[in-house]
């Protein structure tokens, strides 16, 4: 038997080397998809997790409220604690941040309690730039750093001392403290500060600490050694221990013990302090994001499957026409050993020997081809980049998939020794049709599918089928299909007088063997253009996506309040346009979202800039300056710059005992960011005090005013008269006088503009109450309160609430409630995808909380439009965040890049088994026709002739196949394509995904085809010859 | 109408050198029926093949209708099988892909003639050959017979000179094999077609004018 095959073999060269081809491209497919679902993702986690931010991977545990004498326990034992947390992962960094109670600063005198606060800070020169003196040093007493803003309230030098009372508590309080001062420090953006009370602001009036039951003035921190201050004795308010995983070299399984360690992480915590402290809690981003990882590797093994699937069904169109070649060309075999007796089941058993034998040469080859071809890919500079370049890789998983495809394959070939097919075997059962029910009922399924992300990680099955169903299903009719034309062709070719392109077309048309090529054909042809539009869908989405999250081309999410000068600052350093925005979660009235972490968010920005800020796609049929315009923007206030001092005077009829402390909101530019300028108190004594200004150039666009007095019950209850002079470079338009509280009422609107600034002459009812923090507020704004603000919300908002256009909401911004009208409903609000999100103009919401006393500025993020220069992460403003390096992480980052370089892996199998197809169907078709030929030369047919009607014939087939090809391809594109693509989260992505379609990739793909499958012809074509006259002898 | 002078055709060289051909001479006169008799492997089909132009002879020379074939170039001898000679093969030769009016609407289509002289010519020769009620039948629809004789209603579609009939009862039972050698009888003497056949078949033999043995590549008589 073996010597038959190896005879037969000898004899059938060429067939069976493109057999082995096929079986080997196609087990090489699965090797390298192995590889890819394997090696591929697990460096795709280990690349990729690293990448996060320190955030997104470490865990902290706030611990709070502990004495002095529990201080270095409790540090230790939550060091220990998180430490194990993570385990068995490396800690690659702790940080220990803790801030003490508040105490009384017995030196400092003020209205209401002066308290102060120590902090210990690991790492402290990486937090705050000194400015002077020398960093504290360990175990050389209690010596400090204060920042710069505390120096200067203080009026502390280096080298002072400083003194700080007994702590304020009723158990156990610490002893009063001396500090050295030994140097001050300005904070660095960015680096932690967010743990501090004031947030690095060094100073707040009004503070509410649960040491006293009123509002107190902090100043603080005193930075000390961590050490030192964990020893001191002082009693602990806060503490902070941060510690990060080493992710540098780590394995898998670790990662996902460490995950699951974290979730009980907090009551081992509870344990360990054993009611030490008051509260603990941990927090840690590294559950979620390696959850987001597994999300997106599922994505990705999805599109991975669908290529192993459709190489699959391609190898198998591939060996069917084989099969279908090799059972016609051992026909007379066939006969021949079936009359010498050779049974069905030896037969069989020639072909399943035949078919092991190929299974096995073509798996041997196809492993170290699929380490070879993974090799080269992750080499593909988009890969590398991501950093999946690794080792050459061969695994037990990858040789098994080759192995097991490889079998797989060549079982292809035994089946039609089985029961030889038909060349119409779909149309004439009618499995077309019902590949195409099959392909409708995927697509419907996918296209219902529901909007969240994949449940346990596994891979949809939907999601795998539908795309390869529907472009099965459309080859399938394609053989169908291709009859229309060339039925219209034979038409037109009956009535002709020539004989070359009749023939040919004759040919085409009734020919029936041509049908199991053109199912192979048009198949890869389809799913190369599918690789390729869905690609491009993929990537275009991803480009959406990242506009859509980032809001603009950069932003930066600031860590502290907006400090004066910052936004010019990030202005000069990015060359573009910087606009202030308001992005934070708010509630609605009472509601908070519809499940845990939807809080609702309120975005707010200059509505008049819309159009050339807004980054992601607009509502459909509008610009984002026409949303902007329904956000009614007010007109601009106006205002001169201020660059001199200001002189307040002011007096109160009834008392000469009244101090004003003046606040001025200044905006930087026309329309850049507010801030406030803090001035300092003045007496209303009727008498100039001159005050300067916190930021020189900027405009003036409200004044706040609060007063008040040592001895306010004395006015309690009393109307007088006010008058309040501010010199200020005002223009002449109405200002508006308005008094915060029910506590205070004024009469009247007196103010005056005049050449010298603002003039304030009214009646005002105080009711002050017996300090400062109840004191009378007044604010002068050039504008009237805008009341509802027009808003416009997104889609999701709109369903979760019921609403639309002309209903009101409440939003609670900063403890202040600020009505909204929606004016519009959008698909989603830039910066919020996918979120119930409120967009407001940023002019009309600061204007009602400043009317309301909230002179905060409501920035929390500054916007660049058009930036030159997008490396400002040196400003230590906090996060940065760009449109183009999100979408750049979205599409080639390591946990994504898997998904198009499956596609890139499906675009050279299809070419190359629509290549070696149309060289087994020509070949075939020639060697049948031989004799034909040859009669058609003793017709008189020249050789050109008739290579001209071979060309003509198979040529067309071609022509109409890889075209009809390429239009089920675009059809599986647009129908399916928008729903595979997922976002990084596992959701459907915001904005959904629109089609984009690569005609220049797509026509080099069809040329590609198209000349590859006419050169085969050609170079079959040179084998009819004279010769072949001698065929039939 | 042909003269075939001193013509010689051997395949491959040295010991495996096969002499198809051996100094072949003779003439046939137009309009007549000459058969070449001969055992398998005597070299019928080959002084058929160079005689039709699928062949060249390495010596000697064969002049249709006054033309000098071994001379001619590929598109010259093209053109003579087009306007000259016409063949008839043992397995009948015909398209698969095409109906019987198509098959012998050939030769008109490789000479362009137009679409209505084709068609009126198609179906009188179908009718001269008794298949006029099969005009649109495919060749695996018709029997051996029937598709013989839409052969040689092909091969007259060219209005040849010569017609040239390789075995062409060979495939045929004897009173199908019969039939067709009456048809081509009948040819030579309606059309006027000098008709050169190879056979083994007596009948074919007796209804010829001349017959010709050829043995071991040379012709005896």
């Amino acid at each position: 038997m073996l010597r038959l095959l190896r005879l037969r073999a000898a004899e059938q060269v060429p067939l069976l080397s493109a057999v082995l081809v096929v079986v080997t491209i196609g087990a090489t497919l699965l090797g390298t998809c192995a590889l890819l679902l394997t090696v591929s993702q697990t460096r795709a986690l280990t690349q990729g997790l690293p990448r996060a931010l320190p955030q997104e991977i470490s865990a902290t545990a706030y611990v709070t409220d502990f004495t002095g004498g529990q201080a270095e326990s409790v540090t230790r034992a939550t060091q220990d604690a998180m430490t194990a947390a993570l385990a068995p992962l490396p800690v690659s960094q702790i940080r220990t941040r803790a801030a003490s109670v508040m105490r009384p600063l017995p030196d400092v005198s003020g209205d209401g309690p002066q308290v102060a606060y120590l902090a210990g800070v690991d790492d402290l020169a990486s937090q705050a730039r000194l400015v002077q003196g020398r960093w504290p040093a360990a175990g050389s007493g209690l010596e400090t750093v204060l920042l710069e803003s505390t120096a200067q309230r203080l009026g502390v030098m280096v080298g002072d001392q400083v003194q700080l009372g007994k702590e304020n508590l009723l158990e156990d309080p610490g002893p009063a403290l001396t500090v050295d001062v030994v140097g001050v420090a300005q904070p660095v953006a960015g680096s932690g500060w967010e743990q501090d009370p004031l947030q690095g602001a060094g100073f707040e009036p009004g503070f509410t600490s649960r040491q006293y039951h009123r509002p107190v003035s902090v100043y603080g921190p005193f930075l000390l050694d961590p050490a030192q201050l964990l020893s001191s004795g002082a009693g602990i308010d806060r503490l902070a221990v941060t510690v990060t995983p080493d992710l540098s070299d780590f394995q898998i399984s670790s990662l996902f013990d460490a995950q699951t360690s974290l979730v009980e992480a907090e009551t081992r915590l509870e344990t360990a302090l054993d009611g030490q402290a008051a509260h603990q809690r941990v927090v840690s981003g590294l559950p979620d994001t390696v959850t987001r990882a597994q999300v997106q590797q599922t994505a990705t093994r999805s599109t991975v499957l669908v290529v192993v699937v459709l190489g699959v069904a391609l190898s198998a169109a591939a060996l069917g026409l084989a099969a279908q070649l090799m059972l016609s060309l051992r026909q007379s075999e066939r006969v021949l050993l079936e009359k010498l007796g050779a049974g069905r089941r030896q037969l069989l058993g020639h072909a399943s020997i035949e078919a092991l034998l190929l299974a096995g040469v073509a798996g041997g080859l196809a492993v170290p081809l699929s380490s070879l071809a993974h090799y080269g890919l992750t080499r593909v500079p988009r890969m590398s980049e991501a950093g999946m370049a690794g080792p050459w890789a061969m695994t037990a998983t990858q040789v098994s998939s080759v192995l097991a495809g490889a079998l797989l394959l060549a079982g292809v070939l035994i089946a039609p020794s089985l029961r030889p097919w038909r060349p119409d075997l779909l149309t004439r059962t009618g499995a077309d049709l019902i590949l195409l029910v099959l392909a409708g009922a995927g697509w419907w399924q996918l296209s219902s599918q529901p909007d969240t992300p994949p449940g346990s990680g596994g891979v949809d099955a939907v999601r795998v089928l539908a795309p390869v169903l529907f472009l099965v299903a459309g080859a399938a009719g394609v053989t169908r299909l291709i009859r229309l034309p060339l039925r219209l062709a034979e038409r037109r070719a009956a009535g002709s007088t020539g004989l070359v392109w009749p023939l040919a077309v004759f040919e085409a048309s009734r020919r029936p063997r041509a049908v199991a090529a053109v199912l192979l054909v048009s198949l890869a042809c389809a799913g190369g253009t599918f690789a390729l539009g869905f690609g491009s869908t993929w990537e275009r989405s991803q480009v959406d996506q990242a506009a859509m999250k980032v809001g603009a081309d950069l932003r930066v999410d600031l860590v502290s309040r907006l400090q004066p000068g910052q936004a010019q600052m990030l202005a000069e350093a990015t060359g573009g346009s910087v606009t202030g925005v308001t992005d934070r979660e708010v509630a609605l009235g009472t509601w908070t979202g519809s499940g845990e972490n939807t809080f609702p968010r309120l975005v707010a920005l200059d509505a008049d800039q819309a159009g050339a800020l807004l980054t992601g796609r607009a509502p459909p049929g509008q610009t984002w300056d026409d949303v902007g315009a329904l956000l009614d923007p007010p007109e601009p206030v106006l205002a001169a710059p201020t660059d001199e001092p200001v002189t307040l005077r002011g007096s109160v009829a009834a008392s000469d005992d009244i101090d004003a402390a003046v606040q001025l909101v200044m905006q930087e530019g026309e329309d850049g960011p507010r801030i406030t300028c803090e001035l300092d108190a003045f007496p209303l004594d009727g008498r100039p005090h001159t005050r300067p200004v916190c930021l020189p150039g900027a405009r003036v666009v409200a004044v706040h005013v609060s007063l008040g007095a040592d001895e306010p019950r004395a006015l309690d209850g009393v109307r007088t008269q006010f008058v309040l002079d501010v010199s200020l470079p005002v223009l002449d338009q109405k200002w508006t006088l308005t008094t915060q509280g029910e506590e205070t009422g004024f009469f009247g609107n007196q103010v005056k503009v005049t050449p010298e600034g603002l003039q304030v002459e009214s009646a005002l009812d105080f009711r002050i109450g017996w300090d400062r923090s109840t004191s009378l507020d007044l604010v002068l704004t050039p504008f009237e309160m805008p009341w509802p603000i027009p808003a416009v919300i997104s889609e999701r908002m709109a369903e979760e609430l019921q609403m639309s256009v002309d209903d009101r909401a409440e939003v609670r911004v900063d403890g202040e409630t600020v009505w909204v009208e929606v004016a519009g409903v959008v698909p989603a609000v830039p910066s919020a995808p996918a979120q119930t999100a409120v967009l407001v103009d940023a002019d009309n919401l600061s204007r009602v909380l400043l009317m309301n006393g909230r002179l905060d500025p409501v920035v929390d993020s500054l916007w660049v439009t058009d930036p030159a220069r997008d490396d400002v992460a040196a400003l230590n403003l906090g996060t940065v965040r760009t449109w183009s390096g999100v979408s750049a992480e979205l599409s080639s980052g390591p946990l994504r890049i898997g998904l198009p370089a499956g596609l890139w892996v499906i675009l050279p199998v299809a070419v190359l088994l629509a290549l070696t197809g149309t060289l087994l169907h020509v070949t075939a078709d020639v060697q049948a026709r031989a004799v034909e030929i040859s009669r058609l030369r003793g017709l008189g047919l020249t050789r050109r002739e008739i290579r001209r009607a071979l060309l003509a014939q198979h040529g067309t087939i071609l022509s109409l196949v890889l075209f009809l090809g390429a239009l089920v391809g675009a059809a599986a594109t647009f129908a399916v394509g928008p729903a595979l693509v997922r976002s990084d989260l596992g959701t459907g992505p915001v904005p959904t995904a629109l089609v984009s379609w690569p005609w220049g990739s797509q026509a080099g793909l069809l040329g590609l085809l198209l000349i590859g499958s006419f050169a085969v012809v050609l170079f079959e074509l040179r084998r009819v010859d004279a010769a072949q006259l001698g065929v039939e002898r | 109408m042909l003269r075939v002078h001193d013509v010689s055709r051997t395949f491959g060289a040295g010991e495996h050198a096969v002499h198809a051909l051996r100094d072949v001479s003779f003439e046939i006169e137009p309009g007549t029926m000459v058969a070449l008799v001969g055992r398998s492997g005597s070299g019928k089909t080959s002084l058929l093949n160079v005689i039709g132009g699928l062949d060249r002879p390495d010596r000697g020379s064969v002049v249709v209708d006054g033309t000098e074939v071994t001379g001619l170039s590929e598109d010259g001898l093209s053109r003579l099988r087009r306007e000259s000679i016409s063949y008839i093969f043992q397995s009948f030769g015909l398209i698969p892909v095409l109906s019987a009016a198509e098959n012998v609407g050939v030769p008109m289509r490789m000479n362009r003639a137009p679409v209505a002289e084709r068609e009126r010519r198609v179906q009188l020769l179908l009718e001269l050959v008794g298949l006029g009620d099969h005009a649109q039948q495919r060749p695996d629809e018709l029997s051996g017979g029937q598709q013989q004789r839409v052969a040689i209603a092909r091969a007259l579609a060219g209005k040849p000179r010569l017609l040239i009939a390789d075995e062409p009862t060979g495939q045929l039972d004897a009173d199908t094999g019969l039939a067709v050698m009456a048809l081509l009888r009948g040819v030579v003497e309606s059309e006027g077609v000098t008709v050169l056949v190879s056979t083994h078949d007596p009948v074919m033999m007796a209804l010829a004018d001349r017959v010709l043995q050829i043995s071991d590549g040379q012709v005896t008589s």
